[in-house]
């Protein structure tokens, strides 16, 4: 019988990236979890009965690192860039240069990096997912955010564009406001306001998310290549009338 | 009232047409010492060096970050607090966002800087400052269309002046087409030559 698939996660600790790695592994992929805090990926492993979740503690900015992984692994059918950060919201009259590079750094060239060294020897048949937000379209204070996030939606048709000769497909999933640990900076009435402007009323939990990158990673989605599915119930068209 | 229009960017191609086009709308590029400017130009246009993805190197892809994100942050934030009521903020970048071959740090740093002026268009409503992003082709393209290099200067000037006074937070694709894929799309002809 042929090996599963194996499939790599970036931010796979907890929250949507956690939610990713436990259900491609409920879909019969082996699966690398990487992350930065190896605390909550020794969490994550002693949760698991089987091995099909493998931790890994892994800075997607640290090229030497990410590249060496590769190399030991062996091919990767299954990329999902998922590591990110969000952080205070700055008007962009106040945004600091370096408040801009560390965004950018952590959510659109750790993308680029992980992405790279997992194309350059990525089989036919790959699929590479690209964890964005809704926030691509734009945000008034959070300009450094949406402006790496819309990097990673632009760099996502750029690979999709190229790769898809090697028959590798990109994709890009653009998620509303989901329950996970970056909702920690709110208080909990900025939350629950905010709560209330989701369509459905409320966060998504991170599973919901999981489901789409599921999708895109199976077979069933080989027709899909350079897309950014905005998961958001729909918010992104617009508020109600008052 | 002032008529001064900001191009910063003015030794990259497209910047002379821009000057010249500017005049059509009763609008000049200002020298420097600008008082409370109307528009701010900031020509960013691309030169394209191809590079298959798998080879783009780290030092390209952050160069395309500095050139289109964080020097356009250095410009605005120097600009806006000096920009007159109701001034329009015209940012020229290339089509690459939305995916070109051998452009990823291109496509990367123009579709980031396509969320960055949606950004700052809604942060700037307020202050009545429309921002629009015009998308041209790479500046290869027009090597040899001097009429071509005139076309994007004339959509620039429009967006920077009040006739545009209705687009904010666009981004205007001014690539003649190209976005269609039409060369794809012959391809598929097999009837032609």
């Amino acid at each position: 019988m042929p090996s599963p698939p194996l499939a790599l996660v970036t931010g796979a600790a907890r929250g949507i990236g956690r939610a990713i790695a436990e259900r491609l592994a409920r879909d019969g992929l082996r699966v690398l979890a990487c992350d930065v805090d190896a605390e909550e990926l020794a969490v994550l492993a002693g949760s698991r009965r089987d091995d099909d979740i493998g931790g890994v503690v892994l800075d997607s900015c640290d090229r030497p690192g990410v590249a060496a992984l590769f190399e030991r692994e062996g091919p990767v059918n299954v990329v999902v860039n998922n590591a990110g950060i969000a952080s205070e919201m700055i008007p962009a009259l106040e945004l600091t240069r370096e408040a801009f590079q560390r965004m950018l750094a952590v959510n659109l060239r750790g993308t680029f990096v992980v992405a790279q060294e997992a194309a350059r020897r990525m089989p036919a048949g790959g699929r590479i997912i690209n964890i964005a937000s809704r926030g691509y379209l734009g945000g008034a204070g959070a300009g450094h955010y949406v402006a790496s996030k819309a990097g990673v939606v632009g760099l996502t048709r750029a690979m999709a564009v190229e790769l898809r000769w090697r028959g590798i497909n990109v994709n890009a999933v653009a998620p509303g406001m989901v329950d996970t640990r970056m909702l920690s900076g709110f208080t909990e009435a900025t939350r629950r306001s905010l709560e209330r402007r989701e369509p459905a009323g409320r966060a998504a939990d991170p599973s919901a998310i999981a489901d789409i990158v599921a999708f895109l990673a199976s077979p069933d989605a080989d027709q899909i290549n350079g897309q950014v599915l905005l998961a958001d119930v729909g918010k992104s068209l617009g508020a109600p009338p008052l | 009232m002032s008529r001064d229009v900001v191009l910063e960017g003015a030794d990259r191609p497209f910047s002379i047409e821009i000057a010249d086009a500017l005049q059509a709308h009763d609008l000049g590029v200002a020298r420097a010492g600008a008082e409370r400017p109307v528009a701010l130009i900031i020509n960013r246009a691309v030169a394209l060096n191809p590079t298959a993805f798998e080879a783009v190197t780290d030092d390209a892809f952050d160069a395309a970050l500095e050139d289109s994100l964080l020097e356009v942050l250095d410009l605005i934030q120097k600009w806006v607090p000096r920009l007159a009521d109701g001034a329009a903020i015209v940012v020229l970048t290339s089509r690459a966002h939305l995916g070109a071959w051998g452009a990823a740090p291109e496509a990367a740093a123009s579709a980031a800087l396509a969320g960055f002026c949606r950004t700052l268009a809604l942060e700037f409503a307020s202050r009545g400052t429309r921002v629009n992003l015009a998308a041209a082709d790479f500046v290869d393209a027009y090597a040899s269309d001097p009429v071509g290099r005139i076309r994007v200067a004339e959509a620039v000037a429009w967006l920077a002046s009040d006739r545009a006074g209705a687009i904010s937070g666009q981004v205007v694709l001014l690539d003649r087409g190209r976005g269609l894929q039409m060369r794809e799309a012959q391809l598929r002809d097999l009837s032609a030559p």
